[in-house]
């Protein structure tokens, strides 16, 4: 039997319930109708400007795991963050340990490696195809080459991956400054006395006590890279022969939901991403625990 | 310290409430007018920035006699699809706006557009019969009109006068066919030794490129009655495998012109020849070197070989575009007078005097030349008086199967000795396709 | 000690080397919009600096593209966005950080799923809700996806959670009720949070893309995001120009960025660390 409220608890949840009504009703009307829209669209054959809808099951589903699109875009997705995600953690953790001191220019520093994170989207994909243009550019200028850097199918995934990392790099950087400066001083002062070198101490000392930091942008970062879209939509023409090496799951989505207007298709890939992610997350939680070390 | 505490929450929530009503405020006020097509005024969208001028010019002598003003807005082209398309879904449609053959017959099924057959039966100056009828009927379902020729456009080719000279190739003419094509652009190519190429043309230059050849030669793309895929017809296979020689031969890699658009190619002096639209004349004749470029007739393909260009035979793809009203316009009989005042004669005649575009009234164009000074652009009627007129290949969703041909071409781009295989898939897909509408 | 000179000299030659890095897109845009087409696009030789300073560029967009309206779109939206996300974070944080009510969890459960869901899949019923409303172009179609934040909540419950106890039991010992204690005490000691939450949300309605290009199409509507994007759609070729919009589209952001550099990457390091 459920126990009756005292009145100190009503009050409270009466308080609570008002503070976070504004947020819920958003969460509700922004996202979670839109959610259950998305799913129930994933099940109907949709039909033009949304009309005339029609059930039928599971079959999107069939078509779109029986397809090669979709393991191929998960792919490209999977090949994106492998690049994306582990350079942008270590370069950032290196460049954080060399800050991390008092130092000459070191606002500077920190400002320019920063910069690219104010940049909008659309000016990043701009000069970067710029800079990489096969005809044109100014990398196959400087480097004497005639090298198709987002075209070729076999490098073009790494050229896209450098600008994510372009692009995160600082931002990875300045959450991974804000965990070293959380690491008391006389850990390494301990070890300065031992003589510990200081590649020494970066392993044994910065890692694992930034390991908590470091885990949350990994974990972040990972999500945020499955979910790419500004960058390859901004970045890869359609007759770009190397789209299909490229293209993740969302740009595909949005393909099959605005180019071909056909939702229920398209829902179908952002919903099995999603549940990706889900399981991912769990995963993560659970190597969390396993892995990070909290003192 | 009780006391302190609700005098200063009162302040607090105060201010809270302050910039609550703030953002539900500054949510509500309109960041500008338009949006409903009340009677004093009507929302135009169409995509092309070049054509805003003129025709705000044309649609201010409307405004002068009904009253009624009109706001054009220019979108690009992805986001004037996508906005018309959320628009539709959502209800909320521009009064009077272009449409296009892609996808005239989706939003035409869909009740999204004002029928105009009473509107034109009443009408002095509308007479469907004085416009291009391919035009007229891709605005068409049933018996029913749902929009009135704006214009048409015609492909021609244009040329790089300085790298003829420099690597002294005659000019191209009249009596060009596409095998004399091929031997100077190949030419050009061969001495240009990568730096210079003769041609250009991506996967999607489809109707300012590659689909003239393919009629040239007899084949076809879509079957009249837009029931079956003509890239497995022997004729266009023929003139496909011409095309992948032009490729290998003549062009820069596809990245190349994937990247910057075989236009930019040929303005920057890297290709010595380009197939152009007519909606395109503004970007060359403004060009830095434009005095380097010259216009001339498509090339032909002689089929019979009687040695002179036959009907069917030098073919350009044309395509005009609607003036359409929304169907849930609140002022239909407003909408229906912009789009009378835009496609009558005298107007339409303006239109190109203006240099707008072609005109979609028969006829109306012959003014349209004079409008680039300095720039002999005649070539692009004397593929209509000399060539034969085709109308762009469409069916109810023509964009997907149109992407899909784009998407599965690159591969043949690429490597030519695939353009059989590709064709043929593309043409399996297409019937797939065309079969569901 | 002459081992830590060379040391610190290299680990200055690293630092110069990735700076430049980072440096030369920005770089090279900006010697890009002051160059004609021809200098951009010539190969033969190949052009570093424009040969003179040419304004014609930044010129040519200002006029065919209204700046002034683009920046004062892109600064009311970023400004109720702010407004809104803090004030509905702040709030819902200090509930699901410190409090104890039925459904909480629950609740929370739901917070979470937001911010897993790529964004795409809300962009066509928000449009279809909006456009219902027959707000189309207009400012509250801008706000109107940013009211409420799920990272924020995120944020600012993290950093309620650690604050002391003995604070709000003294406001309680003193009779203040939830609000006056949420208010007076506890709201205030979550400043930076604030702040922080304050820059992420405006960053990120600065580089929103998507959002604004669908809902408010019309060039006296947009943000700089959105018509920076359909500006590369429109004149795909001319480099120059498209550099220079990219350039002007930027540097506002890039100015307030070096103002407010110290509470920009401080704000991030002490709050997005804790997360």
């Amino acid at each position: 039997m459920k126990r009756k409220m005292t009145k100190a608890e009503k009050t409270e949840a009466l308080w609570g319930w008002f503070f976070i009504a504004p947020t819920m009703l958003g969460l509700l009307i922004l996202n979670f109708y839109p959610i259950v829209n998305t799913v129930w669209q994933s099940f109907c054959k949709t039909g033009d400007f949304g009309r005339g809808n029609t059930f039928v099951g599971l079959q999107n589903y069939i078509d779109v795991l029986s397809g090669s699109e979709f393991w191929v875009s998960l792919f490209n997705t999977f090949k994106y963050a492998v690049i994306e995600v582990p350079f942008s953690v270590c370069i950032a953790l290196v460049l954080a340990v060399f800050l991390n001191r008092k130092m000459a220019g070191r606002s500077i520093y920190r400002t320019i490696y920063f910069l690219p994170m104010v940049a909008a989207p659309a000016a990043v994909a701009m000069v970067w195809k710029w800079l990489y243009n096969q005809q044109y550019g100014l990398l196959n200028h400087l480097f004497g080459s005639s090298t198709g850097w987002i075209s070729d199918p076999k490098i073009a995934w790494i050229s896209i991956g450098i600008i994510g990392v372009w692009s995160i790099l600082g931002y990875n950087m300045v959450l991974m400054i804000g965990g070293l400066q959380e690491i008391p001083r006389d850990y390494h002062e301990a070890a300065d006395i031992d003589g510990a070198s200081p590649i020494r101490q970066f392993f044994s000392i910065t890692v694992p006590l930034l390991s908590p930091t470091i885990f949350f942008i990994v974990q972040t970062r990972i999500i945020g890279a499955l979910q790419q879209f500004d960058l390859i939509y901004m970045v890869m023409d359609t007759s770009n022969p190397a789209l299909s090496n490229v293209e993740t799951v969302v740009p595909v989505f949005y393909r099959y939901a605005f180019t071909y207007g056909n939702k229920g298709y398209g829902a179908t890939f952002v919903i099995l991403l999603l549940l990706i992610i889900l399981f991912l997350t769990v995963l993560l939680q659970k190597a969390e625990k396993k892995f990070v070390f909290y003192n | 310290m009780k006391r302190k505490c609700r005098v200063m929450a009162a302040g607090l929530a105060a201010m809270m409430a302050v910039s609550a009503a703030g953002c539900g405020s500054g949510g509500d006020a309109p960041a500008s007018q338009g949006g409903a097509g009340s009677a004093d005024a009507l929302e135009v969208k169409i995509w092309d920035s070049a054509q805003v001028d003129g025709l705000q010019q044309i649609a201010d002598e409307w405004t002068a006699q009904s009253g009624i003003k009109v706001n054009i807005q220019v979108l690009g082209w992805d986001e004037y699809w996508t906005l018309l398309e959320a628009g539709a879904t959502g209800g909320d449609m521009p009064d009077v706006f272009w449409m296009h053959s892609n996808v005239a017959q989706k939003y035409m099924e869909n009740d999204l557009l004002l029928k105009l057959d009473d509107y034109i039966s009443q009408s002095e100056d509308i007479d469907l019969a004085n416009y291009y009828e391919g035009i007229t009927g891709i605005y068409q379902l049933g018996d029913a009109q749902y929009a009135v020729p704006k214009d048409h456009d015609t492909v021609a080719l244009c040329y790089n006068k300085a790298i003829f000279d420099q690597y002294q190739v005659a000019y191209p003419d009249e009596t060009w066919t596409w095998e004399d094509f091929y031997e100077a652009a190949k030419a050009i190519t061969d001495a240009g030794q990568g730096s210079t190429y003769g041609y250009s043309i991506d996967v999607g230059n489809n109707q300012d490129g590659w689909w003239n050849i393919v009629y040239d030669y007899g084949g076809y793309v879509i079957s009249e009655d837009h029931k079956t895929s003509g890239m497995d017809d022997p004729k266009t296979l023929e003139a496909m495998e011409f095309l992948g020689k032009l490729i290998a031969d003549t062009m820069p890699a596809q990245s190349v012109i994937s990247e910057n658009g075989s236009g930019t190619l040929f303005t920057s002096g890297v290709t010595a020849m380009t197939t152009q639209g007519s909606w395109n004349i503004n970007t060359f004749y403004t060009s830095d070197n434009s005095e380097n470029f010259a216009w001339s007739v498509l090339p032909y393909y002689d089929q019979n070989g009687n040695g002179t260009a036959d009907p069917g035979e030098r073919c350009t793809i044309y395509n005009g575009l609607g003036w359409a009203a929304a169907a849930g316009t609140d002022a239909p009989d407003a909408a229906w007078s912009l789009i009378e005042w835009f496609c009558k004669e005298e107007n339409q005649v303006k239109q190109a005097d203006l240099g707008v575009t072609m005109a979609g009234f028969k006829g109306a164009s012959d003014s349209y030349p004079s409008a680039f000074e300095g720039m002999d652009i005649s070539a692009f009627l004397d593929m209509e008086s000399e060539g034969t007129l085709v109308v762009r290949p469409c069916s109810k969703y023509t964009t997907n199967w149109e992407t899909m041909m784009g998407e599965t071409l690159v591969g043949a781009w690429n490597d030519v000795s695939t353009m059989k295989d590709a064709c043929t898939k593309i043409a399996a897909e297409m019937n797939a396709q065309l079969a569901q509408e | 000690m002459a081992k830590d000179k060379a040391n610190g000299i290299l680990i200055h030659v690293i630092l110069i080397v990735v700076a430049f890095v980072m440096i030369v897109p920005f770089l090279w845009m900006f010697l890009t919009a002051f160059k004609t087409i021809g200098e951009a696009t010539s190969i033969n030789p190949f052009v570093i600096f424009p040969s003179s300073w040419k304004l014609d560029s930044f010129l040519n967009v200002w006029k065919n593209y209204n700046f002034l309206v683009l920046y004062k779109n892109t600064l009311l939206m970023i400004f109720f966005r702010v407004v809104c996300a803090v004030l509905t974070a702040t709030m819902a944080g200090y509930a699901f950080g410190r409090m104890n009510f039925p459904g909480k969890n629950i609740a929370f459960s739901l917070v979470m799923i937001q911010m897993m869901v790529p964004a795409q899949i809300f962009i066509i019923p928000q449009y279809v809700m909006v456009s219902k409303l027959g707000l189309l172009n207009t400012l509250f179609a801008l706000v109107f996806p940013g009211v409420v934040t799920a990272f924020g909540i995120f944020l600012l419950k993290t950093s309620f959670q650690g604050l002391p106890k003995d604070m709000e039991e003294a406001a309680m010992v003193d009779g203040c009720n939830y609000g006056q204690r949420f208010l007076l005490v506890m709201a205030p000691l979550t400043r930076s949070a604030m702040v922080s939450l304050g820059i992420f949300t405006a960053v990120f309605a600065f580089k929103d893309l998507m959002w604004p290009m669908i809902v408010c199409s019309e060039a006296s509507t947009t943000t700089l995001s959105a018509a920076l994007a359909k500006m590369q759609g429109q004149f795909s070729s001319n480099y120059p120009e498209l550099m220079a919009a990219a350039l002007m589209a930027c540097l506002p952001m890039i100015i307030i960025y070096v103002i407010f550099q110290k509470q920009f990457v401080e704000g991030i390091a002490t709050s997005g660390g804790k997360l």
